[in-house]
């Protein structure tokens, strides 16, 4: 049996206490609610949601039949005898679409605020939130460098100076959510180490808000992200900035990050200590199988599942000195595949969320080769974004205009444009900072982002 | 915006000439077999070229190898394609875990494994959901 929490549409005339409420038929702008998203406490909860609304969407468990049997090893090792590929065809013996063995286990953990979630709306728009994200942007990754350089030369952790980067970013992203996670984008494959640490502190905050945990929390998992990675100081810079392929012996060095960080971190004062867990446990994986502890579920801490997410995220789109970084939705579709597995899979669903498919800013090919870059995105329909062209199908420069592909927008050959998927920043030179130098206005992804 | 040397765009070039689809609860995991060891990776997303793979861990260094995989079809026909050759044409091995991009070698094969590759692939469009991760 597998559970998965799941949305369900309830009319309101079916509602009852403790139901948790956790969308609305219409948006809770228009409404008089103060939460976006409660549990049902009283009559009068009801009521109000009978007066305003025909329908909600309430969040439920819901119990699937267990999936197929893995392969057993003999079967595996018959397959492995054959010499040549070879398709073999059998109906399944039930009749139902059950999904074939992922090695899926039921995640079960889930914010610990989740009763008392808090909804931010933004009190700035992206636009004049950006030039003030990016001057906290500089100045963290300046602290992040500063602290990594620092614990070489055998210094302690200033934690003030670690703090204080950690409160621009959080009071940035309180402000608007979405001017720092732009500038997540624009990666230096020679600054990895320290842009990553940055990265994953942003993403970590945005998802931290997203979630609706308190401002207290957030700043703890906004430093935890800052740190996350402060072990790889010690791991010698032949090694960190390897070009190619680890040995064995390379990789299992690397792995120590999360031992060294902890050892790094192992002194800080009571409020702090959380980052020290985070150090230690965010390689843990949900199956038992992660490092350096091969920790089970129930035993990694909350914030490090978070912040794992955040790790995997920014580390597969981050450029590293062999290699360019993947489109986000590559990274997204690691998550999503390895969600219950590597990842918490309420928390993996919830990151997809709040990362989004096709967030403003990014480079996407067109089903008829059309590159362009998304400016905003419709809440109600997030696979038909207003698109900024830029190249055309031969990915020459073409004059930009803007296509609206939930007003149906067609091409020159009266063909329908649809995104067929997305680019990473940089492809066919098409690199999101340059536009936005030039002025290009993205359109947040939601909350007052006028 | 960048250029090359010579002032052209980017060298970028979109290698793959299908996009991947997201494989859905009906594809399986995959089993990689590469210098005589087998392993158990999660199938990422798939067209009839190819196939993304990640684990924990890390393949071989080595260049090739056979995989195997299944796909339940939505009527309920298991597909199931076995020691299937392919080249290791993308690696990115991380600290959070190996990705990898598979090309199937698909010059020797038979008549009937490239139709089933075709029909998952079909499979696959058929089952995505217009929202990619079903949110």
């Amino acid at each position: 049996m597998v559970a998965e929490t799941k949305e369900l549409q309830v009319p309101v005339q079916e509602l009852e206490l403790g139901m948790h409420v956790v969308r609305l038929d219409r948006d809770w702008i228009e409404t008089d609610f103060l939460m976006q998203g409660f549990v049902i406490t009283s009559i009068e909860d009801i009521e109000a949601l009978q007066r305003q609304c025909e329908y909600v969407f309430v969040e439920a468990k819901v119990i699937q039949s267990s999936p197929p049997p893995l392969q057993t090893g003999r079967e595996r090792r018959r397959e492995k005898q054959g010499l040549f590929a070879r398709v073999t065809r059998q109906k399944a013996v039930q009749a139902s679409s059950a999904p074939p063995p992922t090695g899926r286990t039921n995640g079960t953990s889930a914010p610990p605020t989740l009763q008392r979630k808090i909804a931010y709306i933004s009190k700035i728009n992206v636009q004049q939130e950006l030039p003030i994200a990016e001057n906290t942007y500089i100045s963290a990754k300046g602290t992040v460098k500063d602290i990594m350089s620092g614990i070489r030369l055998g210094r302690m952790i200033d934690m003030n100076q670690a703090r204080e980067a950690v409160n621009k970013v959080v009071d940035s992203v309180l402000r608007n959510k979405d001017a720092l996670v732009w500038l997540t984008k624009i990666k230096e494959k020679d600054d990895y180490t320290a842009e990553h640490a940055l990265n994953v502190c942003i993403l970590a905050t945005t998802f931290a808000r997203h979630l609706g945990h308190d401002e207290t929390d957030i700043r703890k998992v906004a430093l935890s992200g800052l740190l996350h990675d402060v072990g790889k100081s010690k791991i010698p810079d032949h090694i960190l900035n390897k070009e190619g392929r680890f040995t064995d012996e390379e990789y299992e060095i690397m792995k120590l990050h999360t031992v060294y960080g902890r050892d790094l971190l192992i002194n800080l004062s009571t409020e702090d200590r959380i980052a020290i867990d985070v150090a230690h446990s965010h390689h843990e994986r949900i199956d038992g199988r992660g490092y350096p502890r091969q920790l089970q579920e129930h035993q990694i801490p909350y914030f490090a599942k978070m912040i794992s997410l955040a790790d995997c995220y920014d580390a597969i789109t981050s450029n590293r000195c062999y290699d360019s970084g993947r489109a986000s939705m590559e990274a997204l579709d690691i998550i999503y595949k390895c969600k219950g597995t590597q990842f918490d899979e309420t928390l993996a669903l919830e990151f997809i969320k709040c990362v989004g498919i096709y967030p403003p800013g990014s480079i996407v090919q067109l089903t008829n080769g059309e590159v362009g870059i998304v400016l905003s995105t419709d809440e109600n329909n997030k696979l038909k974004p207003k698109v900024l062209l830029v190249l055309n199908a031969d990915k020459q420069v073409c004059h930009e205009r803007v296509v609206d592909l939930m007003n149906n927008a067609r091409d020159e050959h009266d063909q329908p444009y649809a995104i067929a998927h997305e680019l990473a920043n940089g492809s066919y030179g098409v690199d999101v900072r340059g536009y936005l130098e030039k002025g290009l206005v993205l359109k947040g992804t939601g909350d007052n982002d006028f | 915006m960048a250029k090359d040397s010579q002032g052209n765009r980017s060298s970028f070039r979109e290698k793959r000439e299908l996009p991947r689809l997201l494989c859905t609860p009906a594809f399986s995991s995959s089993l990689v077999y590469v210098e005589g060891k087998e392993f158990d990776v999660s199938s990422i997303n798939f067209n009839r070229n190819g196939l993304g793979i990640f684990m924990n861990g890390r393949l071989p260094d080595a260049a090739s190898g056979t995989v195997s995989f299944q796909f339940e079809t939505a009527d309920g026909q298991q597909i199931r394609i076995t020691d299937l050759p392919f080249l290791l044409v993308y690696a990115n091995e991380t600290e959070v875990g190996s990705q990898y991009g598979l090309k199937f070698e698909t010059g020797e094969v038979m008549e009937d494994v490239l139709q089933a590759l075709r029909e998952i692939e079909s499979g696959l469009s058929l089952q995505a959901a217009d929202n990619r991760y079903d949110l």
